[in-house]
């Protein structure tokens, strides 16, 4: 009962604190500004990536991809879109197939890196055991190295912005992370972390690894020795989703509270520099998705519905 | 290689034939057709996914259940065994699952262990059967079993009883893709001592590393 009166006190909050909304036709899984903010793209549970005009909220295109293919991971902007077909990962731009990378059986989940030349993607070894392989692909589908990956599974990866380290969460609690020019694993990190972490990312200079994960804390490693620098709580809620402004001076964190049934949860906007959470604003459910304009003045994100939620900043 | 009596005579009744036939042939078809046997003896158990909730650092607790927790009790045992099914020296099980209400602890370690298994290889808990939740609705426990030597096994138990399966567990096993495996989907026993309780078993064969 008293969870009742918190989830609808909770949702007017949403409501009064959210700025506006701009309606997809289908469930939104991801969101992501492009490059001048301009555009808003939308990767949604139809298979479709659709592109919003921010400022207006107006569709202006929609693209799918081949019957029988799944969107497999997203570039940091939404420019590229990776695609998981029977043979392979195709990366996709507005719709047309930029380059293939063949591989069986193909990722499930991949991370892109930011110039679209290379991905990585972990994939589950042949067998009774549930250990994953972590992969690396060169532009034309040649194949820079594997790894073994862990137990359990991948639940994210990243790929630095300069392209020299792969990181990769995995449900088995660890981030491992490589060199991405060679595969030499340059640090598992395990003692750190409990439990396992939905999101990580690089911080645009590329000096900070965050994650955030299942014990609602942000972590950050030192890119270069991996020592963890610093945890941030604050979330009252796991943390299922994560995103830098491109200037890296914020980030905004997207909660999810529980599996048994829906509540609102936050969505915060952190001072990178100081630590402190400068904003707290409500989503109607787990975020799968939050995405920050290239000026930071605007927070998008995905809450399970076919919304995309926009908040001014300033 | 150390054979008990127990385990060469499972292995000929496995075989069939070879206790009827055995005099009939020669040494080098005796020992090849007793090393199949070997081999065949114990299937390793099928893993299934690992989910997000895994938490390391669980006490050794054998009971998950405390006095007043909701949820109808249920006891879990059963042995760590290798593919010669021969116990296994040095298992560690990880068990996690949701409570009565269908959540898992993500803040301390309620029904959540790490057993240090016995040389005898038993094992066993006292817990409640899992809640139901969206996402996954099929009722379950998650097992993550290490020992030296052997593979790590990722794997879960689902409960025939579950109304999940809708009282026809190898038609509707595969329902929503949840379970993946029919042997995991365990039979309940359902006894009363003072109130009534569960209980379920659940042998564990490891592959070699």
């Amino acid at each position: 009962m008293r969870t009742q009166s918190l989830a609808i006190l909770l949702a007017a909050v949403s409501a009064a604190a959210q700025d506006r909304t701009i309606k997809s036709d289908s469930t939104v899984a991801w969101v992501g500004f492009s490059k001048v903010g301009v555009m808003l793209r939308a990767g949604c549970a139809d298979l479709k990536m659709r592109e919003f005009d921010v400022a207006s909220g107006v569709l202006r295109n929609s693209f799918g991809v081949a019957e029988g293919e799944f969107p497999a991971g997203v570039s940091p902007t939404g420019d590229l879109l990776a695609v998981r077909g029977k043979d392979g990962i195709a990366i996709v731009q507005s719709g047309k197939v930029l380059r293939r990378f063949p591989m069986n059986p193909p990722s499930r989940r991949v991370a892109i890196a930011s110039d679209g030349q290379s991905i990585a993607g972990s994939i589950r070894v042949a067998g009774l055991s549930r250990e994953e392989t972590m992969r690396f692909w060169d532009t034309g589908g040649k194949e820079r190295f594997s790894a073994p990956g862990g137990v359990g599974g991948t639940s994210a990866i990243a790929i630095s912005p300069d392209g020299s380290a792969l990181a990769a969460a995995g449900w088995d609690t660890n981030v491992r992370i490589w060199n991405a020019h060679n595969g030499e694993l340059l640090k598992l990190i395990s003692d750190d972390l409990p439990v396992a972490m939905f999101d990580v990312a690089f911080t645009p200079d590329g000096k900070s690894l965050a994650a955030g994960g299942v014990d609602r804390t942000l972590y950050f490693w030192d890119a270069k020795t991996w020592k963890l620098e610093r945890k941030l709580s604050g979330q009252p809620e796991m943390i299922r989703s994560l995103a830098f402004s491109a200037d890296g001076r914020l980030l905004a964190t997207g909660g999810f509270n529980d599996i048994a049934e829906k509540h609102p949860v936050s969505i915060l906007i952190w001072d990178v520099a100081s630590g402190k959470v400068l904003r707290t604003l409500s989503a109607p459910h787990m975020v799968t998705s939050v995405s920050l304009s290239p000026d930071g003045k605007l927070l998008a994100a995905a809450s399970g519905d076919n919304l995309v939620r926009l908040w001014s900043l300033h | 290689m150390k054979l008990s009596r127990r385990h060469m005579l499972e292995n000929c009744v496995l075989r069939g034939g070879l206790v009827a036939g055995a005099a009939a042939m020669s040494d080098t078809r005796l020992l090849a057709a007793w090393e199949e046997g070997e081999q065949l003896a114990r299937k390793p158990t099928p893993s299934e996914v690992l989910g997000p909730f895994f938490k390391k650092g669980a006490p050794n607790n054998a009971t998950l259940r405390q006095p007043g927790d909701p949820g109808f009790p249920l006891h879990v045992s059963g042995k760590v065994l290798n593919t010669r099914g021969d116990t296994v020296e040095g298992a560690r099980i990880d068990i996690w699952q949701a409570n009565h209400d269908g959540r898992y602890d993500v803040v301390g370690y309620r029904y959540r262990t790490k057993l240090v298994v016995p040389a005898a290889g038993n094992y066993a808990v006292e817990t409640v059967m899992p809640g139901h939740y969206e996402d996954r609705p099929a009722q379950h426990i998650h097992y993550m079993i290490t020992a030296p030597g052997h593979k790590t096994l990722v794997t879960q138990i689902y409960f025939a009883t579950d109304p999940f399966f809708e009282g026809d567990v190898d038609k509707n096993y595969r329902k929503r893709n949840i379970a993946e495996n029919r042997e995991l989907v365990r039979p309940v026993s359902l006894y009363e001592q003072g109130t009534p309780r569960a209980a379920v078993t659940f042998d564990i064969v490891l592959e070699r590393a």
